[in-house]
């Protein structure tokens, strides 16, 4: 999938986030969106995922040499949603076990639970506490839960908002390895990340640094 | 015995109906207010909780009464109509604590099903599944009330022997006679009934782990 991003503001509590931001973003490629706390990463994540409306601006998604134009009044595009997955920057769950949080996704999307989905259960070793109760488990595991919900679902554009926060190295390679995959299947993949670090081992083509409204890098 | 028997099915079908009927609309409407964002209708049912439920009980009376607008249904002083009182004075108590139960997560759950493409029923569906404690509670909230509640029953229901007499109207019309031990029975049961709700309530709302 490929994005264009064209004049795009928003603000909140007056306080300008972005202004005119423009970008382009190819299919297959893996971009890296870094930046201070609060310098709009996750809001630009949400735009993207259709979470949050920019004030104005346009944004165009191509999915197999078609165009799909999300403009104002900015209502959901379900075609375009339908290839994007999104994880959040905080945890959320939803009562019960494990297994129920990370089927939630394609439950939702109406997807079968094909073998692809258990090979990548079985990539992240969480057999060992699936039947576990939500609040059972530690915070890394919680992340990873939230991930696995995320991965799952079919997809041609991922954002992940933070994804390595919270996660151990283990799970941390496994992650990056899995996402390097995707990547050279020419899934496209933006992460949003706070410490340039936490990227190392990721084969990613781009860093937008994201700075004063405006990307730069 | 025979009496107190009477009273029990009258005061449970009516506590349980009225309960079950209220939260059903009252969960539509809290769904309703944090979905849309209306806070008006927020404040709106909020200031329908300090109403009095005499004059609930007198309006019902008034719209019910034969002259009145919907008095060719007949139903004054039939155990329906108490229900029907009921049901709408506890509405606002339970969208109250409804929204207030649930507002905390209730974006984050919407969220959840935005981005996995869920439609509207699937979100309703993943809403009752995930605040079903809340809803629960409120439930118990709404039993507790109603059960307590005398005003509105007395007016509308008439406090007929083995037809609308329930253990609140019970009490005042045994008090009146100066028929005080079959009212302290009554009590007793009236208490040891709330007392069942409030522990329903208790270990539902899961507030007795904190202690």
């Amino acid at each position: 999938m490929e994005i264009f991003l064209k004049n795009i503001n928003k603000s909140f509590n007056g306080k300008l986030l972005f202004s005119d931001l423009n970008l382009s973003i190819k299919e297959g490629k893996m971009h890296i969106l870094y930046g201070n706390n609060g310098s709009g990463k996750t809001t630009l994540l949400r735009i993207l995922a259709f979470l949050t409306k920019p004030d104005n601006g346009e944004i165009f998604y191509k999915i197999r040499e078609k165009i799909f134009k999300y403009a104002f009044p900015y209502s959901i595009q379900k075609d375009v949603l339908l290839n994007v997955s999104y994880l959040h920057q905080k945890n959320i769950l939803l009562k019960g076990n494990v297994d129920y949080n990370i089927k939630i996704g394609k439950i939702l999307r109406g997807e079968i639970f094909d073998e692809e989905f258990y090979r990548l259960i079985e990539m992240f070793g969480v057999f060992d506490f699936i039947k576990k109760d939500i609040n059972e488990i530690s915070e890394g595991q919680r992340r990873i839960v939230c991930i696995l919900r995320s991965l799952s679902v079919k997809w041609e554009l991922i954002l992940l908002d933070e994804p390595f926060s919270n996660l151990d190295s283990n799970y941390m390679e496994r992650l990056k390895k899995y996402l390097n995959g995707e990547k050279d299947k020419g899934k496209t993949i933006i992460i949003a990340t706070p410490e340039i670090n936490l990227v190392n081992g990721l084969n990613y083509d781009k860093i937008l640094k994201l700075e004063n409204g405006k990307i730069t890098g | 015995m025979r009496e107190i028997f009477n009273i029990f099915i009258v005061s449970m079908k009516v506590i349980f109906i009225s309960s079950s009927i209220s939260l059903i609309i009252s969960f539509f409407i809290s769904f309703l207010i944090l979905d849309k964002k209306l806070k008006f209708l927020f404040l709106f049912f909020q200031s329908f909780l300090f109403i009095p439920s005499v004059l609930i009980g007198l309006l019902i009376y008034i719209i019910f009464k034969r002259s009145g607008i919907l008095g060719f249904l007949n139903l004054l002083y039939t155990s329906k109509i108490i229900i029907i009182g009921e049901t709408i004075l506890i509405i606002p108590l339970m969208v109250l604590f409804i929204v207030n139960g649930i507002k905390d997560r209730f974006y984050e759950i919407k969220e959840i099903n935005e981005v996995f493409c869920g439609n509207f029923l699937k979100n309703l569906l993943l809403m009752i599944k995930e605040f079903r404690n809340e809803l629960l509670s409120s439930f118990f909230i709404g039993c507790g009330r109603v059960m307590g509640e005398t005003g509105l029953a007395m007016i509308v229901g008439g406090n007929i022997k083995g037809e609308t007499r329930t253990f609140s109207t019970s009490i005042v019309l045994y008090t009146m006679r100066g028929e005080i031990e079959k009212s302290i029975h009554a009590g007793i049961l009236l208490f040891a009934f709330s007392l069942i709700f409030n522990l329903f309530y208790f270990f539902n709302s899961k507030k007795w782990k904190y202690f």
